[in-house]
């Protein structure tokens, strides 16, 4: 949206006078498609749904507190920093304008800049922000950073009261002292440290960086701060300026996770806040900024607004689908204490009452219990319970999976289930089901490619890896470690598997993509299968499994889960399988190192009877094994070797190997797999097959 | 002097290295304004026909070159002229030099950074060691989990500018797209506006995947090739930019022994920035090219002679400010293999740099740009000084929206022009610094047109 497109709506959008009685201190929610003309008037009916701003700002100073975090530079997905991670100007514009007319004197827009002390206003034209028009949405609109002491030159020293934990006061720059109504304007979206980033957490950032940042001065504020405020604040590896009141104890925790949310509690006690509005029309999750890795776009199409900061993050919150009440270690508090809670127990705003919603907003917003199905909600918070009631089950909301597969690329997963229970696995498979949750299981991660976006919808991991023996037949869970089950073959004299050693993943993993190497494939011993086929539990004989050259009928049937596999197996030597195994293990090293972020060969080889003459004709007769041509050979010739994209390259020793060699991400990865394809496709007329498989 | 220094050729070869000597393969240059080729193989017959079209066909000699096939596939093609490129022996060095004069061919050496001779009368000064621009990737993995600043622009345009204020020739940028890397449209059209935003011309040179495509007529690459031919034309069709000289209130003396041929130096560091600077080379100071400036920075104060000091004391007493490299503080003397600053040179860098940052401020130098992270500007005027360039060039794979520039001074009208779109007119708006004009949208480059008032 550009500057023209803004202007034209603000001027042209008119308040509706829907007049009604609102409950006290309530919540509301609206729905909106966008950032777009229509926005002053939901806004104004939010307000209206409060019960009117008129008799909470009419001749006063009203300070709003933006919310915008981290340097304009830093761009997520190229996308405008409002449609990310900042409160969109839009909000803030409209915002602006209900309270210019609701007769406000005069309206300070705040905040204290990512590393700078620079004018506000030039840090929002920085953002891209449209300035003359906010500055001219209502009469008596003021900009300031409240980076350091700012235009009064001075600071102000607001008192938390009984029962700070960190600091007894905070120096601010006096616009937070000098205002009738104090309101936080934030965004809707996690945070990394905090869980959350709403209209409490937003308060975090009333803080100077002159006195509270990395480079504030020892003895005095630095008044030209250039960094942030994680040393002091999140950390307390330095002590404010000593002009500035000082920790109460210096040897409390400095875990982030204890001081950040009890620092926030103390900021909204000092700077009490009257209204909060948040943001969630367009938003991201996984964190707060760019800077957090697996952070994604979505959005909510929600806003909200309420006159009790707890009340209206309780129901954002809700809205976000977790639960506020939630401790630590559990989403998205992972990381923090949600437990100052004093501002639950005791809030320490002025207008905390009760907490209810209002019933015309509700209708005409997406209420929280079916956010699940919305794009970019997470899952109810009923379900969840309902999973977490499952045993031996761990649930993760939100969940990365970069980290959990080999790739190391790939946003997030809005549920992880990881179970070694197998009943458990069906009954969360069962109620992801009923509930229209989008599901899909996953193995080792060894040869799955997770999109940019993450997968919305659950990802769920069987964990169940025992491993039985009765006599020549192995029995062996589908979450156990493919090497494991090599080792326990090779040890009890049972050949067959030796040649699949070093291949990373799970026996699951194995059989759905029926791995293999050196001409021989897990299908060969694969005696039947457990599956879950969404009925019901049954082993499927391998005539069924419809097994070929890394393919099986289980890549056909995404609702099948294959739970365990029975292999017959051979007499062997116990010694010469352990040494055959470890021989190859050292071969497959040198291809594909332990520590490579990859999945193995990226395309499958090519059947040499499918070939087309062209090929054919180029081919060396004597690479073709097992009647396939080596898909790598392709890719070399069209000079596929150490072609990089982004982050993602194929490797300089093996062309059909492609890895992640920093920083890689699933676009990248798919755009070099398609320009390889093409390249193969023109100059061979083959179409190379992904052997890899993708989730999102 | 002033007027030697901003000479540069108005028109000339618009070079492209080509790799099909079919003559029929002279039918892509249709539409483009290039009609200068760099070939490795030339015959005759390819000759005669580019002629015909009022093509220049240069043979290219490097280090690598079978000398008798190759000097005498140049006797019967009898080509335009020759280039050297990178390091050809001496040998063919002598023999390229002596057919070139009797023949009356045009000898173009395409050298290292470090080898440029920028104080003889050459026509055109070359290199092939260049930046690929863009965006420089985190190496290692993850982004910082710090909230940190913009993105690290990979660009040539501080090297190149300096070579503009130091030569009078025209200038050559010569590098290759990196290998084994697939190449979008805007990566060429970065290239081109990199190097024509700086003065120079970048020799087009197309991925070897791209050049097969083009010259087999696939469809897009046909597309894509018209896309690239009107970035080359809009830079040509203004060359009179070439001859504008670099506005703005700062100026930065370099010379080929203080970092000015290496990128990512300090005038890379304050282009990012967007302040205006203009570089000054150190045997060309004058008091002339120092009058209008607020702010001169002179990285290396060791080099100066006792005539450049006085220069610069002249300009103090006047009111202006001098900022001073420490004392004893140098760069590394240019190698043939180096093209940027390296870690260690850059951490030094940051004594100074951290120095120049904070006297720069705030403060209006000719312009201010907002929202234009992993963008790079440059701010010319004209020879009458009764107009204002502005360079802009985006460097992210992202189009730039809602940028603000403040101008320092009286402007009346703005235009926006772009390759390949019709100039449009914004609305400059007073300010308290002079007037603002914002932008809304930059695909790859675009230049803000503004008409100055006395």
């Amino acid at each position: 949206m550009t500057r023209r497109d803004w202007l034209a709506a603000l001027t042209g959008g008119a308040l509706l006078g829907n007049q009604r009685e609102a409950p006290t201190a309530p919540v509301a929610i609206a729905r909106a498609n966008g950032y777009d003309a229509t926005l002053e008037d939901l806004i104004a009916r939010l307000f209206d749904q409060l019960g009117g701003i008129g008799r909470l700002v009419k001749g006063k100073t009203v300070t709003i507190k933006l919310n915008l975090t981290g340097s304009p530079a830093l761009r997520f997905e190229g996308r405008p920093l409002g449609a990310t991670h900042y409160v969109h100007p839009r909000v803030v514009g409209a915002v602006v304008h209900a309270m210019g007319r609701a007769g406000a004197k005069r309206i300070r827009l705040v905040e204290s800049c990512w590393a700078t002390g620079g004018p506000l206003e030039e840090y929002l034209l920085d953002s891209g922000w449209p300035v003359r028009a906010l500055a001219t949405a209502a009469p008596g609109v003021e900009f300031e950073n409240t980076n350091n002491a700012g235009k009064a030159r001075r600071y102000a020293r607001l008192k938390v009261g009984p029962g700070a934990w960190v600091y007894p006061a905070y120096d601010l720059n006096a616009a937070y002292e000098e205002t009738d109504v104090f309101v936080s304007l934030a965004k809707l979206k996690n945070h990394e440290t905090c869980g959350v980033t709403l209209s409490l957490k937003n308060c975090f950032g009333i803080t100077p960086a002159s006195i509270y940042g990395d480079d504030a001065g020892r003895d005095e504020p630095n008044e030209n701060p250039t960094k942030g405020r994680a040393d002091v604040l999140h950390f307390g590896k330095r002590p404010p300026s000593r002009s500035a009141p000082q920790e109460l104890d210096p040897a409390s925790s400095r875990d982030p996770g204890y001081r950040v949310p009890r620092i926030t509690a103390e900021l909204v006690s000092a700077r009490p806040v009257h209204l909060a509005v948040i943001d969630g029309i367009q938003t991201v999750t996984g964190g707060e900024g760019p800077w957090i890795r697996g952070l994604k776009f979505v959005e909510p199409r929600v806003l909200i607004a309420g006159l009790n900061p707890v009340s209206t993050d309780a129901v954002a919150m809700a809205v976000m689908g977790y639960d506020p009440q939630a401790g630590r270690g559990v989403a998205p508090f992972r990381h923090c204490d949600n437990r100052p809670k004093p501002w639950v127990r005791d809030p320490p705003t002025s207008h905390a009452s009760r907490c209810e919603a209002s019933p015309s907003s509700r209708r005409g917003s997406r209420s929280p219990s079916s956010g699940a199905r919305s794009p970019g909600m997470l899952a109810p918070e009923e379900l969840v319970q309902h999973l977490r009631a499952l045993p031996e089950l761990a649930l993760e909301r939100n969940a990365p999976l970069a980290p959990r597969i080999r790739f190391g690329i790939g946003g997030r997963a809005d549920l992880y289930i990881e179970t070694a229970c197998e009943g458990s696995l069906i009954q969360a498979l069962e109620i992801l089901s009923r509930a229209g949750i989008r599901w899909a299981v996953i193995g080792g991660g060894t040869n799955l490619v997770v999109a940019d976006d993450g997968f919305r919808g659950a990802v769920l991991r069987f964990r169940g890896a025992r491993l039985n023996r009765c006599g020549e037949v192995i029995e062996a869970e589908a979450g156990a470690e493919l090497q494991a089950l090599v080792d326990f073959a090779n040890g009890h004299g049972l050949a067959g598997l030796e040649t699949l050693a070093g291949i990373p993943g799970t026996v699951g993993g194995a059989v759905y993509g029926n791995a293999g190497a050196y001409g021989h494939s897990i299908a060969e011993r694969v005696h039947c299968v457990r599956i879950w086929d969404g009925s019901r539990l049954r082993w499927l004989p391998t005539a069924e499994c419809a097994f070929d050259y890394r393919e099986s009928i289980f890549k056909r049937r995404p609702g099948w889960v294959i739970l365990a596999v029975q292999l017959r197996m051979t007499a062997g030597e116990a010694e010469a399988l352990v040494r055959r195994s470890a021989e190859l293990i050292a071969l497959r090293a040198r291809k594909y190192p332990a520590d490579m972020q990859c999945a193995g060969s990226i395309f499958k080889n090519v059947f040499y009877d499918k070939l087309p003459e062209r090929a054919r004709r180029e081919l060396p007769p004597e690479i073709v094994r097992e009647g396939k041509a080596p898909a790598a050979w392709f890719l070399e010739q069209v000079g596929a070797k150490g072609m990089r994209r982004g982050g993602v390259q194929v490797a300089v020793h093996h062309a059909n190997l492609i890895y992640n060699a920093g920083g890689g991400t699933a676009r990248d990865l798919l755009e070099l797999i398609a320009e390889l394809k093409r390249r193969v496709r023109e100059r061979f007329d083959i179409e190379l097959e992904e052997e890899v498989r993708f989730l999102g | 002097m002033l007027a030697a220094l901003l000479f540069v050729a108005a028109t000339g070869w618009v070079p492209a290295r080509w790799t099909n000597p079919d003559p029929h393969s002279l039918e892509l240059l249709d539409g483009t304004p290039i009609n200068c080729l760099l070939m490795e193989r030339v015959t005759a017959e390819f000759v005669r026909a580019a002629e015909a079209r009022g093509v220049a066909v240069l043979r290219v000699l490097d280090a690598s070159a079978n000398t008798e096939a190759a000097f005498q596939e140049i006797v019967v093609a009898k080509p335009s002229g020759i280039v050297l490129e990178g390091s050809p022996g001496v040998e063919i060095q002598g023999r390229a030099r002596e057919l070139a004069a009797s023949q009356g061919w045009r000898l173009i050496e395409i050298l290292p950074r470090a080898k440029l001779r920028l104080d003889v009368r050459s026509r055109i000064v070359a290199t092939n060691q260049g930046l690929w621009p863009g965006i420089r990737l985190f190496e290692g993995g993850a982004a910082q989990a710090a909230p940190t600043g913009g993105p690290w622009v990979e660009t040539n345009a501080g090297f190149l500018r300096y070579l503009r204020a130091a030569t009078d020739a025209e200038i050559w940028m010569a590098n290759t797209p990196p290998p084994k890397t697939i190449i979008r449209l805007q990566g060429y059209q970065r290239a081109i506006a990199d190097a024509a935003t700086a003065g120079a011309r970048w020799v087009v040179a197309l991925d070897a995947d791209f050049d097969r495509r083009l010259h087999a007529r696939d469809r897009e690459a046909l597309a894509d090739w018209r896309r690239i031919g009107t970035y080359l034309r809009f830079y040509e069709d203004h060359a009179e930019w070439r001859n504008w000289r670099p506005a703005g209130g700062v100026a930065l003396i370099q010379d080929e022994q203080s970092g000015a041929l290496l990128s990512g130096g300090i005038l890379d560091m304050i282009a990012v920035k967007h302040v205006p600077v203009r570089p000054i080379p150190r045997p060309r100071l004058s008091p002339e090219l120092l009058r209008g400036l607020r702010l001169v920075i002179n990285v290396d104060p060791a080099s100066l002679s006792a005539a450049d000091k006085e220069v610069l004391r002249g300009f103090t007493r006047a009111g202006g400010t001098l900022l001073s490299g420490p004392p004893g503080w140098k760069f590394p003397p240019p190698r043939e293999d180096t093209v940027r600053l390296d870690e260690k040179d850059v951490a030094r860098l940051d004594e100074i740099w951290r120095e120049v940052n904070s006297v720069l401020g705030r403060r209006n130098f000719g312009a201010r740009l907002f929202n234009v992270a992993g963008m790079v500007s440059d701010l010319l005027a004209s020879p009458d000084g009764k107009q204002l360039l502005l360079h802009l060039v985006n460097y992210t794979d992202y189009p730039a929206e809602n940028i603000t520039v403040h101008v320092a001074g009286r402007c009346s009208n703005a235009r926006l022009l772009e390759p390949g779109a019709p100039p449009r007119a914004l609305s400059p708006y007073e300010i308290e610094e002079g007037v603002a004009v914002e932008i809304e949208r930059v695909a790859t480059a675009a230049a803000l047109l503004l008409d100055c008032m006395p």
